[in-house]
């Protein structure tokens, strides 16, 4: 098959109009119109579509299995014919997916060796639809993904496959090559060290799959390159006025479909992450400030000189420590002389301290300061906290202040990802979410039932009061479990639980793997290994998204994979991700969750009712009363969940206040 | 500086590249306010004002598009350091400018944002004149290109001279109206009656539209421009108005306070003017419509436009006395603030005011002038929905959620959302659930001592009338409620008639005596006719010996007198058949009350307590009656035609009834027995009684009462 006619030598108007064209970002409805809007939302989300699109997938499915006896070529000139009628459908291509969908299906099995099933049939039809899909861990969202998006590519609009990390763009596209090329479609993955020119390259094939970071990031530039002239009317204009224009400078071909895997970790908890396009600039009277307020700030003592606010993250200077750092003003000269800019680095400062902690927050690596994601667990180098934030924490540890960026874009993927003209998403939890991807994101829920029956066991919950004693317990149940012969995967929360646990289990005489942020070179080979009969696997976060734990027969035997959730997290669908890693596509398996009232889960989340709460149910002893704790425990990730939620809310807001307010052409109007 | 300012924000990428300058149109002054110094920023093309601090302008005066934001914020901060504003407050700072359309970027505006912008402030303007129905505002003429051509007529009045004319004027009027207090008294009576209406209009419209062109000349002398004149619907009431804003760019502040007063200095002149004319023309049109004009000109100057709790003159002149621009707005803020800070104890709250005094000021005008305004609201809204049913009805329907509803929906809103608040929220809600909770406490549970009211009228049980039975002018009066035995003298007319009519009778009585003695001489001819003119003669003698007899008009019967106040009725001349008063035994006065079917309830199921009768014309003094008996049944006719509407009473009586004592609404009579001590009784006097019934928390007694004037007025 023949190149798809994408990379022309010259753009025709509506191609060029296209690579900057941006859906109208819509107000998110508020107060009564929410309530209003969420009942929208939930009537757009029940069953009955879900149903029907089961029903549509077994029509499919039995479609496809006629197809089997044809040769090739006939499938191709069907193929061929269908693409066209595609085009010519334009906006209608969705209603052609009954007949396209069969073709596909079979392409898949024959290029790929594998026959989609009818719940990925449901998954892709889903997909091309713009939906919501919630479809559980190991049951094959990469081909379900890559039939939707076969499709979408073949109207000629750009389609974008968004993944998890590089490695899965590279994985997925070069595995599916053979099945997209039949389709005659490019498929290529962008990777993080590519250059301009071959990014430009990779973003003109029919799908790309790249991760959610890069894509942005090659948004962002585009703006900067193109200026006020990102503005379609204004680029036909300058071009009307004979003005020669730069285009070669901007890379993308525009938003138009995308696809994202993993979507509740991109357009939820990811939401909020401002995503920077940023040049170094010398300061060095700034550098020299953070410096000095660090050293201010060390002489500065909590409970007299200001007060922390942990709920919150916050400090605040008593009138003691304003006194203290007005002293200190009066000893400097210039810069460091204006009090008030003093207090402000001061604060910042000390919150680096409480609050931005080693191993927690960030890990050191090489002398220089690497953030860990906290919902993903992986390290972020060349990411950086705010303007000062990451100085003062610089500052803290002692090492070189790294000069500080000056922000040129920036964008949240909460409003990127509101750009697309066709979005649509695919999870294992997506239903904890449904109300706000419906609110913000105008993404119905459509849930794909499993290709084999569940049969995982998730154990009763076990609560204690203190840390000690949890761990206590963990280990106890690690030894146990081994001892059965069965696999353990534990998840904690920081890279410095998982360091501890290692100590303890160290202490015990026992194997394992580590896999965390500061060790994960080792990530593939261990998770090949996880499966395997007594193996122990200790994992941060990132061992919950994307990783596919296969069995080993023995450990299947044994009873499978034991997951333990050493506490809770400030989401239950992350809770539910680390969860899913045991009892995929039908295996046997197991979970338990442990939690401490002493976890940070707890420390930030106390709300007044719920303080009380816990007092009178401690005191009246019903605490011990089963359910009583995981009713607590529930509570508190509720109060979690909607703390976080209000946030975004609030980001939402913020953004679109700013955006009004501040002068800015159009080109600056999503900033 | 408070704890809160920051020196980096997350924004500035937005603005830091553009650069920004000021708009040529734009021109910027310095004032001082409360002895602070300010910067005014005024675009005349966009009518748009903007102040800032001098700290602020030290970076705004650098804005002239030849550096970037980032350029100019560097510089400021290394030159100021500590007064330099942060990033965020340079980005609010712009922000604001740019929404006042006072600055230009280099970056190319976004079309469609502006768009969105204008539509929103006209949806904003529509709004707000929806809900603001009963001062409705319609612009309709820009006069600034009359008054510029006009200006130079009156230019010669605007300047001590004028002043010293003005002074004379006003003066010259003060001394007519003096020289005539009696008769303008007399007819400034009438001034709202029905007839008079057209008349009064025509001179309320003439005194305003002058009024009007008094702010607008007085801008003008001050060199400003006067771009918007149209007509305010106050309560449906069309009233001229012109957009006198230009005063605020005036840097002195007696400029502004001048513009301000000028038009009510032009009324007062008017009036003035109006005297004269009054005072030298003989009744008819032209004079009866300068005495309106006259009244209109001063009165509803002095009473509506100095009140400066609504925003009218007096509400800029106070504004500009104070030097607190924006009052209003800035005192509603305040009072938002005080709440925020001290009642939900946040700490990001933005204070509105420069010093304490300031605060003060602000917080107290602020509670003031709120609670006018619902005050007047709620008058104006009682007094459309009399007038206007259906209209009235839906303009009282927006301006209650105008007035109510709106600013309850932000309130929640605040509560429910507002980031500031975000770590005191739980006091938040605390301490606004115990506000309400307190409230509904003293107006919904705690009962309030309630009462109603019945109109009546006062019996003596035995009570004999004192009928004058000649003409005569009171020359002696016992005085009122003197103690009398049968026989005393009370009361001595004097009618020098009498003695005239006695010795004209007697000279012709001697004459006819004479005469008829004369005839018996004259062997009696005709003597008959003579004698019987002679008797009839002596009985007019005997009829007016009764007559002067009858000066002296003595007590019937013991009892007291009571027949007004000595002082009063000495000199009164009274006629033949005159009732003086009477002679009422003591302890025995009856007072019967008339309570209407809607107050029956009380009447019958509360019992009565404490009742209080105060009459008519002598509300100072309250009579406490010894017993209160309900007469069973229910009556028709009223216990005395005064209380009915035929004698301009309280109660409405069937307009076919002759006598005026037979009520619309069949009724219940009380009858209260009281002692004839320490009040001015007075058979046949009417008052009003009041009862105390079980006490009920305002909200009840609101409602109830609501219902009833809803039920009585729409006859719902």
């Amino acid at each position: 098959m023949s190149e798809p006619a994408i990379a022309h030598q010259f753009s025709p108007p509506r191609r060029d109009a296209l690579r900057s064209e941006i859906r109208k970002v819509e107000k998110v409805p508020a107060g009564l119109d929410a309530i209003w809007d969420d009942l929208k939302g939930f009537w757009k989300s029940r069953l009955k579509h879900s149903r029907e699109l089961w029903k549509k997938a077994g029509e499919i499915e039995a479609a496809m299995q006629r197809w089997e006896a044809q040769s090739d070529r006939e499938l191709r000139d069907a193929l061929h014919t269908q693409r066209q009628e595609i085009r010519r459908a334009g906006s209608h291509w969705k209603t052609l997916l009954p007949d396209i969908l069969p073709l596909l299906g079979d392409l898949a099995r024959r290029r790929l060796g594998l026959t989609p099933y009818r719940t990925q049939l449901m998954g892709a039809l889903a997909l091309a639809e713009g939906s919501l899909v919630e479809m559980a861990t190991g049951e094959g969202k990469t081909l379900t993904i890559a039939l939707a998006a076969a499709a979408a590519a073949w109207t000629g609009k750009p389609c974008h496959v968004i993944t998890a990390n590089d490695y899965l763009a590279r994985r997925d596209a070069a595995e599916l090559n053979p099945f997209f090329s039949a389709c005659g479609v490019t498929a290529k993955a962008v990777q993080a060290a590519m250059e301009g020119a071959e990014r430009k390259q990779v973003y003109r094939a029919g799908v790309v799959y790249c991760t959610g970071k890069e894509l942005v990031a090659d948004f962002l530039r585009d703006q900067l390159a193109l200026g006020p002239l990102f503005h379609s009317g204004r680029r036909a204009v300058a071009r009307l006025g004979g003005k020669v224009l730069n285009e070669r400078r901007s890379v993308l071909r525009g938003l138009h479909t995308a696809i994202v895997d993993e979507v509740d970790n991109q357009l939820i908890d990811e939401a909020v992450t401002p995503l920077i396009i940023s040049r170094q600039q010398e300061n060095e009277a700034l550098e020299e400030a953070c410096q000095a307020a660090d050293s201010c700030a060390a002489t500065l003592l909590p409970g007299e000189d200001y007060e922390v606010d942990s709920r919150f993250k916050e400090v605040t200077l008593r009138p003691q420590g304003r006194e203290a750092v007005a002293e200190f003003c009066s000893r400097q000269k210039g810069f460091l002389a204006a009090e008030d800019w003093v207090v402000d680095l001061v604060r910042q400062s000390l919150q680096a301290r409480h609050f931005f902690l080693r191993d927690q927050q960030y890990v050191m690596i090489d002398g220089k300061i690497v953030i860990v994601d906290e919902f993903t667990g992986r390290l972020m180098p060349g990411r950086s906290w705010r303007l000062g934030l990451h100085q003062a924490v610089e500052a803290k540890e002692e090492v070189d202040l790294s000069p500080p960026t000056e922000t040129l874009a920036q964008v949240s993927f909460q409003k990127f990802y509101r750009f697309f003209h066709h979005l649509a998403g695919i999870t294992g939890t997506a239903k904890e979410g449904r109300r706000e991807f419906w609110r913000v994101y105008r993404l119905p829920l459509r849930i794909v039932p499993r290709h084999r029956p569940n049969q995982r066991k998730d154990l009763p919950p076990r609560f204690f009061a203190r840390e000690e004693p949890k761990w206590a317990a963990i280990v106890e149940e690690i030894v146990a479990i081994y001892q059965s012969g069965r696999p353990v995967l534990v998840g904690t929360r920081s890279v410095a639980a998982s360091e501890h646990l290692a100590r303890l289990l160290e202490k015990e005489n026992l194997g394992f793997s580590i896999l965390n942020a500061v060790r994960h070179e080792e990530e593939a080979g261990i998770v090949v290994r996880a499966g395997n009969q007594g193996t122990i696997t200790i994992a941060t976060n990132m061992a919950g998204r994307g990783t596919d734990i296969r069995l080993s027969k023995e450990a299947r035997e044994a009873g499978g994979l034991h997951v333990i959730l050493t506490e809770g997290h400030e989401s239950r669908r992350i809770d539910r991700q680390l969860m899913g890693r045991a009892g995929r596509q039908g295996d046997p398996g197991s979970t338990r969750l442990y939690s401490a009232r002493e976890d940070e889960l707890w420390v930030r989340n106390q709300k007044f009712v719920s303080t009380v709460l816990q007092k009178v149910l401690r005191v009246s002893g019903l605490l011990a009363l089963p359910g009583a704790a995981k009713f607590l425990f529930l509570r508190t990730q509720r109060t979690a969940e909607k703390k976080a939620l209000k946030q975004r809310y609030q980001l939402i807001k913020k953004d679109m206040e700013i955006s009004q307010q501040v002068i800015g052409g159009a080109g600056k109007n999503f900033q | 500086m408070g704890e809160d300012r920051k020196l980096f924000s997350e924004s500035w990428h937005r603005v830091a590249p553009q650069k920004i300058r000021l708009r040529p149109s734009v021109k910027v002054r310095k004032q001082y306010f409360r002895g602070q110094c300010w910067f005014v920023a005024n675009d005349a093309y966009s009518d748009q004002y903007f102040r800032f601090r001098p700290e602020a302008w030290a970076f705004i005066r650098r804005l002239d598009g030849t550096q970037t934001v980032e350029e100019i914020w560097q510089s400021t901060l290394d030159r100021e350091g500590d007064q330099a504003p942060g990033q965020g407050e340079v980005i609010q700072m712009l922000a604001n400018l740019y929404q006042s359309n006072l600055v230009v970027s280099d970056f190319p505006a976004d079309v469609a944002q502006l768009f969105e912008r204008q539509k929103k402030r006209h949806a904003r303007e529509w709004k707000s004149r929806l809900f603001g129905i009963f001062f409705l505002r319609i612009p309709l003429w820009d006069p600034d290109n009359f008054l510029n051509r006009t200006f130079p007529y009156v230019k010669w009045l605007v300047n001590p001279l004028g002043a010293l004319l003005w002074l004379a004027l006003v003066g010259g009027g003060l001394a007519v109206v003096v020289a005539n207090w009696e008769e303008l008294f007399a007819r400034g009576q009438g001034v709202l009656a029905p007839g008079n209406l057209p008349l009064l209009l025509l001179a309320f419209v003439i005194a305003k539209v002058i009024h009007e062109f008094g702010h607008g000349y007085a801008v003008k002398r001050f060199g400003g421009e006067v771009h918007t004149m149209g007509i305010t619907f106050l309560v449906f009431t069309p009233i001229p108005y012109v957009d006198a804003s230009a005063a605020w760019a005036f840097r002195e502040r007696w400029k502004r306070i001048w513009v301000g007063a000028s038009g009510m200095i032009v009324e007062l002149a008017i009036a003035a003017i109006a005297a004269f004319v009054w005072a030298a023309t003989g009744p008819g049109l032209l004079n009866a419509w300068c005495f309106n004009l006259m009244v209109v000109a001063s009165v509803s100057t002095i009473l509506f436009n100095i009140n400066p709790l609504l925003k009218f003159d007096g509400y800029y002149i106070l504004s500009d006395l104070t030097d607190t621009p924006n009052l209003q707005p800035r005192s509603f803020k305040q009072i938002g603030h005080v709440v925020e800070k001290y009642g939900f104890g946040g700490k990001h709250s933005e204070k509105p005011s420069n010093g304490l005094g300031e605060a003060i000021w602000l917080f107290f005008f602020g509670v003031a002038s709120w609670t006018f305004r619902l005050y007047i609201t709620f008058v104006i809204i009682m007094f459309v929905a009399d007038r206007y049913l259906g209209l009235g009805f839906i303009a009282a329907v927006l301006t209650i959620i105008g007035l109510f509803v709106i600013p309850a929906t932000k309130g929640i809103k605040f509560l429910f959302t507002e980031p500031r608040i975000e770590r005191v929220r739980n006091r938040a809600f605390a301490v606004t659930a115990g506000f309400i909770g307190l409230v509904f406490l003293l107006l919904g549970v705690i009962p309030a001592p309630r009462y109603f009211h019945a109109h009546g009228v006062l019996f003596a049980e035995d009570a004999v009338f004192l009928v004058a039975r000649t003409d005569g002018e009171v020359v002696l009066h016992q005085g009122h409620l003197s103690e009398v035995e049968a026989g005393d003298l009370l009361i001595r007319l004097e009618n020098p008639e009498l003695g005239m009519t006695r010795r004209q009778l007697e000279a012709e009585t001697a004459l006819l005596e004479a005469m008829s003695r004369r005839l018996l001489a004259a062997e009696g001819i005709g003597r008959e006719v003579w004698q019987q003119r002679y008797d009839a003669n002596v009985m007019r003698l005997l009829e007016l010996s009764e007559r002067e007899q009858a000066v002296e008009i003595r007590a019937p019967r013991s009892g007291l007198l009571a027949a007004g106040q000595a002082d009063d009725q000495l000199g009164r001349r009274v006629n033949r058949g005159m009732i003086l008063g009477e002679v009422v035994s003591e302890g025995s006065w009856h007072f019967f009350a008339v309570v209407g079917q809607r107050n029956a309830n009380l009447l019958f199921e509360e019992g009565l307590r404490n009742p209080r009768i105060r009459f008519y014309g002598s509300s100072g003094n309250e009579v406490i009656p010894e017993s209160v008996h309900i007469v069973p049944g229910q009556q028709e006719r009223l216990p005395s035609p005064a209380l009915g509407w035929a004698s301009q009473g309280p109660i409405e009586v069937r307009e076919d009834d002759g006598q005026g004592v037979r009520a619309v609404e069949p009724f219940f009579l009380v009858r209260m027995d009281l002692e004839g001590e320490g009040a001015p009784l007075h058979h046949g006097r009417t008052g009003r009684v009041r009862f105390q019934v079980n006490p009920e928390p305002y909200l009840h007694q609101w409602y109830r009462k609501l219902r009833q004037m809803v039920q009585d007025r729409f006859q719902l």
